[in-house]
């Protein structure tokens, strides 16, 4: 069954930074293991935010885009396990992000992922996205998650949008609704939006079915998640 | 055949594209304010390009026989960026006041935000204290919906009607368009968008009246030759020169002459003189300059 068909409940536990480390090692990583922790050596709530940008960026160099060999350790954890996004540099990054979050001052989190995600490369917007629902009051993030929902990045609105707690958790409807039409929009697997089914109202359909009018109109196929959102029961 | 393209982001292309569209008849264009293809972070992002829209991308189209006039505003993607749209508002009364400035835009809805929705109302209510037209961009999804809105707004805040050019439309919302005074524009474009197919039912259905075409050419794949290309499916689906010059070269001229910086005459091919440079700098890299009387 699709994720978007299950009935969506909230992750109840976030991974820490030593299970994803942990998770790196059981997936036989053993180096992306050893460059987490050296671009994490030393890092505290005392090292100013420009020690951790530069450390993020370094840590780019030294995590592979390398399918994780093996995923048990990240069962437990909504998505984590998807192959588009299981690699070796996500979840490093994860770890280090999980990190940096426990170290700034909390009214101080958004600001931090906001300054990485702003001059990171699309990998490592993406693994900001990836990061995003596990971290603590996650509702903090929304103004992030707002931006990267107007990129036009495949791999950073896919990060986002598919398979990921965070929009169905945390974005209001109009905000979830433009991803959802976006996601159709740009040829991404609307099914594989978490929680879509339970986040289906008559302006979600009517906008869908808008969508599909203009597609008509223009001669074009369906993409799967209007038949999806339209065919739904109430 | 001497055509005009009111929608084409020339910064992302290259003079081969300038000597296609010269070739092609293209005599003036309107190269609308825009982002870059990604978010930019400093207010001085956008005043660098809003500077090369008035210099030196008005200089490097002359270069090659094209007027060159543009639009200035926030556009709707990045009017919701909370750091930078004050910053960028402050800079439009100066740089509308700009040579070669006929119109406020492109403005409008990106994700239909109520930030956009202030950002739109403001640079519509500054179009009218400066009595200039609006070229407004409509957004990719939810169009109808965003159509609607802006049709609205413009209502809402008394805009006239008749300076207000609605771009980007389909089969859906082009009746809505044309219920009003507002002009409407389509960008031609090779896989999304309007094609010229299309565009040719469209003209038959509707009429020439207040329509518009446009290549909206930029960074991405898209055609610089799509109004002439377009142009010349009219002709071959037997709508006749008449029509082709109300289309592509009198409506886009009338619309913007609104401006008050923009005649029938200045609108004619600017003479080419490759000997001159702007702020020392050629568009030449070791060919002969082309110049003529």
């Amino acid at each position: 069954m699709s994720a978007s068909q299950q009935a969506f409940s909230p992750p109840q536990d976030a991974p820490s930074f030593d299970q994803l480390k942990g998770a790196l090692l059981d997936a036989n990583a053993t180096e992306t293991a050893t460059g987490l922790a050296n671009c994490s050596d030393g890092l505290d709530d005392a090292t100013p935010l420009a020690t951790w940008r530069v450390r993020f960026a370094r840590l780019g160099r030294v995590a592979p885009r390398t399918p994780l060999a093996r995923t048990a350790a990240l069962a437990p954890y909504a998505g984590l396990t998807l192959p588009r996004y299981c690699h070796e540099d996500v979840i490093a990054r994860m770890a280090f992000l999980l990190l940096l979050d426990a170290c700034v001052p909390v009214d101080q989190g958004l600001l931090a992922l906001t300054t990485l995600y702003r001059t990171g490369s699309s990998r490592e917007q993406a693994s900001i996205m990836r990061t995003l629902p596990w971290l603590p009051d996650a509702q903090r993030f929304r103004p992030l998650a707002s931006e990267a929902a107007r990129t036009n990045d495949l791999e950073v609105f896919a990060a986002l949008a598919i398979a990921n707690p965070f929009p169905v958790g945390q974005m209001d409807d109009d905000a979830f609704f433009q991803l959802v039409i976006k996601s159709m929009f740009l040829e991404q697997d609307t099914i594989e939006i978490l929680g879509l089914r339970s986040r289906i109202t008559p302006e979600l359909r009517r906008m869908t079915a808008d969508y599909k009018q203009e597609r008509i109109a223009a001669a074009r196929s369906l993409p799967a998640g209007v038949g999806f959102i339209l065919d739904a029961l109430d | 055949m001497k055509l005009f393209d009111p929608h084409i982001h020339m910064t992302s292309r290259t003079t081969d594209d300038y000597q296609a569209m010269a070739d092609a008849g293209v005599a003036a264009i309107i190269e609308p304010a825009f982002w870059l293809g990604q978010p930019r972070t400093h207010v001085g992002s956008f005043e660098d390009y809003f500077l090369s829209l008035v210099g030196w991308e008005r200089f490097r189209a002359s270069q090659y026989g094209i007027k060159h006039y543009c639009t200035m505003g926030l556009n709707p993607k990045e009017a919701n960026s909370d750091a930078l749209a004050e910053g960028v508002m402050d800079l439009l009364p100066l740089y509308l006041e700009k040579e070669g400035v006929v119109a406020v835009g492109e403005i409008g809805y990106d994700d239909i935000t109520k930030r956009e929705e202030e950002i739109f109302g403001r640079q519509i209510e500054l179009a009218r204290e400066m009595n200039l037209p609006v070229l407004i961009h409509t957004p990719h999804r939810d169009k109808k919906r965003g159509t609607e809105r802006t049709i609205a707004l413009i209502r809402d805040i008394g805009f006239p009607e008749e300076m207000a050019l609605i771009d980007h439309n389909n089969e859906i919302t082009l009746p809505l368009v044309l219920d009003t005074g507002c002009w409407a524009g389509h960008s031609i474009y090779p896989n999304s968008k309007m094609d010229e197919a299309r565009m040719v039912e469209l003209v038959r259905e509707y009429g020439a009246e207040r329509m518009m075409v446009n290549s909206a050419a930029d960074w991405g794949q898209s055609d610089a030759l799509k109004v002439p290309k377009t142009a010349q499916a009219f002709l071959d689906a037997g709508f006749g020169q008449a029509v082709v010059d109300r289309i592509c070269w009198d409506n886009p001229v009338r619309f913007f002459a609104q401006s008050g910086r923009m005649s029938e005459s200045e609108s004619e091919s600017a003479t080419i003189d490759q000997t001159q440079l702007f702020e020392g700098n050629s568009v030449l890299r070791g060919q002969t300059p082309r110049v003529e009387e």
